[in-house]
């Protein structure tokens, strides 16, 4: 019964996506970056700044603002078409209200460092963000925020390297720390630990379709998935050569193509729900990657921020790369999108 | 440089050769020697040609060509960058020249403060800076809307950020101590903002904070000073810094604020030194007063621990010893500030520039880069070696260990390593600068030291190797470069001891000539005390008699005892000594000096001065 479900639920959002795929026009790439190069405190930071432009256009990058900030990661609220935007970075959260014509900074000087933002996918009031220092909540579109650690129970643990919202609930919240996985099912209020005892996990993703099989990457202890919402948790590593893994990403259309991707990896692959992979850096001027991304519209069309190399994309399905920009930026994040708004 | 008031030149250098100590010079000499210093450095940056901000603060300051200050403003503030460090030069020209500048140049200022955002950094002397100056600028368009700022936030709301941050730093340094404590160089960072409140803050409230911690961190300073030089371990300090002090901001402040010791220019000084702030008398006293030895201790705050660790905020203990020959002090060990950590070291008055003997277990790892900074620990570490190249250099002479703690008492200090096999790196380092009159290795095993009127006895406990380096001749000047491999004898710096042994440690002994005599005896005397250790993975000890007949007694990592008995760390109050006392908690630092008193109050911020 279980696969039924899953294989319907593989066609509806398969025809879901092809729909909006025709009906839409050309997707939009948005892609944040942290620094350019070697960054160091006080240095000028050209390329720290969230840009876009067309998916398959050659064009060139246009600029959305936030020059001089390290941007971490960022959010586009999306029920609202981008009109609020926020972006996770060194100096807090900043957010813009019209579609990134203007901007503010909301968390003030008790929050920093901020890793990753997200919104409330039905309100557009209640943002999350994370940072070494906790988990954060605002339920007034970032005019305050609470700290959020009831659970977070050690320093460790209070490192929130990223987070994500289960996607059939918004009030469910997983977060990748420091010390494992933790589990919110009170939108943030408070923190289980899951059975992952792995120290140093950077990101978390969850399946398309089975909200309870996720994929965690981590520094130095490589990628484990589990598929009972994280009781048991098994580490994947055939084919795989490196250990440390910023990024992990599904093909929207097929949940069995996986893409992965961190410290000195270039991008590897799986087309097996991630029993066996392969590795790919045809192309690829450097094999550090922070952030991959599958274009919705075109699953093919796979992009990969590097680690001060600028952005790569893939026609092939990760089979060869070329270079597409943003020399020497330091990719921190890549979103595709079709809505109007966060374009001037 | 543009020496183009020669005679102020010549009149600091025959005011410095005199060298008039506090003791002996009145209020007013030492006022009236405090403005010749002052307008000796401002003289150094009036004429400039090339814009920069030190040149643009002096102009408006002295008021020579402000036609040329004006054009200079306005064609930097076209591109801004450099973060806090933009902030700061900003806001201090703003205030020199505010009252004279063209309409336009203020104009480009308000727009830059408008389009700019500067990037607050991670670390206290950054958000220092940061928030100082944001609050003082948004003091000045206090009116504005969002869409005015940088920030997006409004006047008002950049003020009361600003200012909630600013005292929310001053009570937790004043409860639990500094973070980035003690720092030679990022003294400076720490002075420019708060002179700078104390002098431009509108709000009395502000103002009176900017005017206390700039006294609290002068009076820190001044209580761990010698001829110039900051005594003891230091959270953070580039390698120039340790070997050639002169490019050190300390020295400078010491300079010009003490009186004390050589000529020396740094161009941000500039912006503390036009304001009105003094020194007060009984800082300067306790600054230059080495009459009498004493022990000095302090509690300071790790920064920021974000993980691999059990505190947020572990304490920091120092213990100073200082003589009006010779300064020797340590931290107590372990990883306690990333990248530039001074653990120990002694410092003395011959010999100047090389005027310094330490040791150190030359350390790196992701670990150390995990502890203390957000970003990916593999991907960060090679930042961090672009921005601080000595960082992962076996011979680099900066940095903690979490393998290395010390145990001191008066003038001597024991050191132990218990180092486990893999780290990086497999050795310890001790620095003996090339200069030093003696340097002996005795058949006792002792390493016997002669500096002047200074002996030092440093006593291995593991057998090691010696070889000469080499200073870069660029080095001289300004890099953060470690040693070179020259062979040229008159740029011989530094003699290294490198011990290979993975359990190790070494025991120092410090005398002057007025405490032991003549170096003779000192020698007779080590060669009756040796040191009996323990040096095995695990279990490493060493039990030792000083040659004043204390018994000190050290398990790693931290097992000290004094004449048998226990050494509790945990009780060292804030500061505690003769001239700084301050409870834990308390948010009050008394200063004494013979029948002189001063209180900062933080809680209440009073400001008594008795």
């Amino acid at each position: 019964m279980k696969r039924l479900m899953m294989v319907l639920g593989m066609i509806s959002l398969v025809f879901f996506i092809t729909a909006n795929s025709t009906q839409a026009k050309e997707p939009t790439l948005y892609v944040s970056t942290l620094a350019t190069g070697h960054y160091h405190t006080g240095m000028a930071v050209p390329l720290s700044a969230l840009f876009y432009r067309a998916v398959s256009a050659d064009s060139s990058w246009e600029y959305m603002g936030r020059p001089n900030n390290r941007i971490f990661n960022f959010d586009f609220h999306r029920a609202s078409q981008g009109k609020y935007i926020a972006l996770a970075t060194h100096t807090g959260v900043h957010q813009s209200f019209d579609y990134g014509k203007t901007w503010k900074v909301t968390t003030g000087w008790r929050i920093t460092e901020v890793n990753n933002v997200a919104f409330d996918p039905d309100n557009p009031d209640i943002l999350y963000c994370s940072s070494p220092y906790g988990f954060y909540k605002s339920i007034d579109a970032g005019k305050t925020w609470n700290k959020h650690i009831d659970g977070l129970n050690s320093i460790n643990a209070q490192f929130v390297s990223s987070f994500i919202i289960d996607h059939s609930n918004p009030a469910v919240i997983y977060s990748a720390t420091e010390d494992g996985v933790y589990k919110s099912v009170d939108a943030g209020a408070s923190w289980e630990k899951l059975g992952l005892r792995i120290k140093g996990v950077r990101t978390i993703v969850q399946h398309p379709i089975d909200r309870l099989s996720f994929i965690v990457g981590t520094e130095d202890n490589g990628l484990y998935f589990t598929h009972d919402g994280g009781r048991v948790w098994e580490r994947r590593e055939t084919g795989i050569l490196s250990s440390t893994f910023y990024s992990v990403a599904f093909d929207p259309t097929n949940a069995d193509i996986i893409y992965a991707a961190g410290f000195q990896t270039g991008v590897y692959k799986s087309i097996d729900g991630g029993k066996k992979w392969s590795q790919s850096f045809h192309g690829l001027g450097i094999l550090d990657i922070r952030t991959i991304a599958v274009d919705p519209s075109n699953s093919d069309r796979i992009f990969a921020g590097t680690i001060g190399k600028g952005l790569y994309k893939s026609v092939d399905g990760g089979q060869t790369w070329q270079y597409i920009g943003l020399e020497g930026g330091y990719i921190s994040s890549i979103k595709i999108d079709n809505f109007e708004g966060a374009k001037k | 440089m543009t020496n183009n008031k020669p005679w102020l030149i010549l009149l600091i250098i025959l005011f410095s050769a005199i060298h008039i100590t506090a003791q002996t010079q009145s209020r007013e000499e030492y006022l009236q020697g405090f403005e010749q210093r002052k307008q000796w450095l401002i003289s150094h940056y009036d004429t400039l040609t090339r814009p920069n901000y030190t040149a643009i603060a002096a102009k408006y300051a002295t008021g020579y060509d402000i036609e040329t200050a004006d054009k200079m403003f306005i064609e930097l503030l076209q591109k801004p960058s450099g973060a806090m460090f933009w902030m700061f030069p900003v806001t201090g020209c703003y205030f020199a020249g505010k009252d004279k500048m063209s309409a336009e140049a203020s104009q480009a200022l308000r727009n830059a403060w408008k389009t700019y955002a500067p990037s607050r950094g991670d670390t206290e002397n950054h958000w220092a800076m940061w928030y100082a100056t944001l609050l003082l600028m948004s003091e000045q368009w206090p009116d504005l809307p969002g869409s005015e700022w940088f920030s997006g936030n409004s006047s008002v709301e950049n003020f009361q950020e600003a200012k909630e941050y600013l005292f929310e730093w001053a009570r937790i340094t004043t409860t639990i101590g500094q973070g980035e404590f003690d720092s030679p160089d990022y003294i400076l960072e720490y002075l420019i903002p708060t002179m700078m409140l104390a002098e431009y803050a509108l709000d009395p409230v502000v103002k009176q904070l900017g005017l206390m911690l700039t006294d609290y961190i002068f009076a820190d300073f001044a209580a761990e000073h010698l001829d110039q030089q900051y005594i003891g371990g230091y959270s953070r300090i580039y390698e120039r810094g340790l070997f050639r002090p002169q490019y050190l901001a300390s020295s400078v402040f010491a300079y010009i604020y003490f009186g004390v010791g050589e000529p020396a220019l740094h161009g941000w000084v500039i912006y503390p030194v036009l304001t009105s702030y003094r020194l007060p008398e009984i800082i300067l006293n306790i600054a230059t007063d080495r009459s009498q030895p004493y022990v000095h201790k302090e509690r300071k705050r790790v920064r920021n621990v974000i993980r691999h660790g059990d505190e947020r905020n572990p304490p920091v203990y120092k213990y100073n010893y200082i003589t009006k020959d010779y300064g020797i002090g340590s931290l107590q060990g372990g990883l306690l500030q990333p990248i530039q950590q001074h653990t120990w070291g002694i410092r003395y008055t011959y010999g100047k520039p090389f005027s310094t003997i330490f040791g150190l277990h030359p350390y790196w790892s992701t670990l150390e880069i995990g502890m203390f900074f957000p970003e990916e620990q593999k991907t960060s570490m090679a930042g961090i070696i672009a921005s601080k190249t000595t960082y992962n250099n076996p011979d680099k002479w900066t940095g903690g260990s979490p393998f290395e703690r010390t145990f001191q008492h008066k003038n001597t200090l024991v050191v132990l390593y218990d180092i486990p096999v893999g780290t990086t790196s497999e050795h310890i380092n001790g620095f003996f600068p090339a200069n030093l009159q003696q340097r002996i290795v005795d058949d006792s095993g002792w390493i016997i030291c002669k500096a002047g009127d200074s002996y030092v006895g440093w006593f291995p406990l593991q057998p090691g190797e010696w070889s000469k380096e080499y200073e870069a001749e660029k080095q001289r000047f300004n890099t953060a470069t470690t040693s070179s491999n020259g062979t040229d004898e008159s740029l011989l710096r530094n003699y290294r001891f490198r011990s290979h042994a993975l359990q190790n440690g070494y025991v120092i002994e410090v005398r002057s000539r007025e405490q032991i005599g003549s170096f003779e005896n000192f020698k007779k005397q080590l060669a009756k005390t040796i040191p009996q250790s323990i040096l095995k993975p695990g279990s490493v000890s060493v039990k030792y008699k000083t040659i004043d007949n204390r018994l000190m007694e050290f398990t790693f990592p931290e097992d000290r005892s004094l004449n048998g008995k226990s050494i509790d760390l945990t009780q060292y109050k804030l500061f505690e000594g003769p001239f700084l006392n301050a409870e834990v908690g308390s948010q009050m630092l008394t200063l004494t000096y013979k029948n002189q008193k001063m209180i900062l109050n933080f809680k209440t911020l009073e400001r008594i001065i008795q």
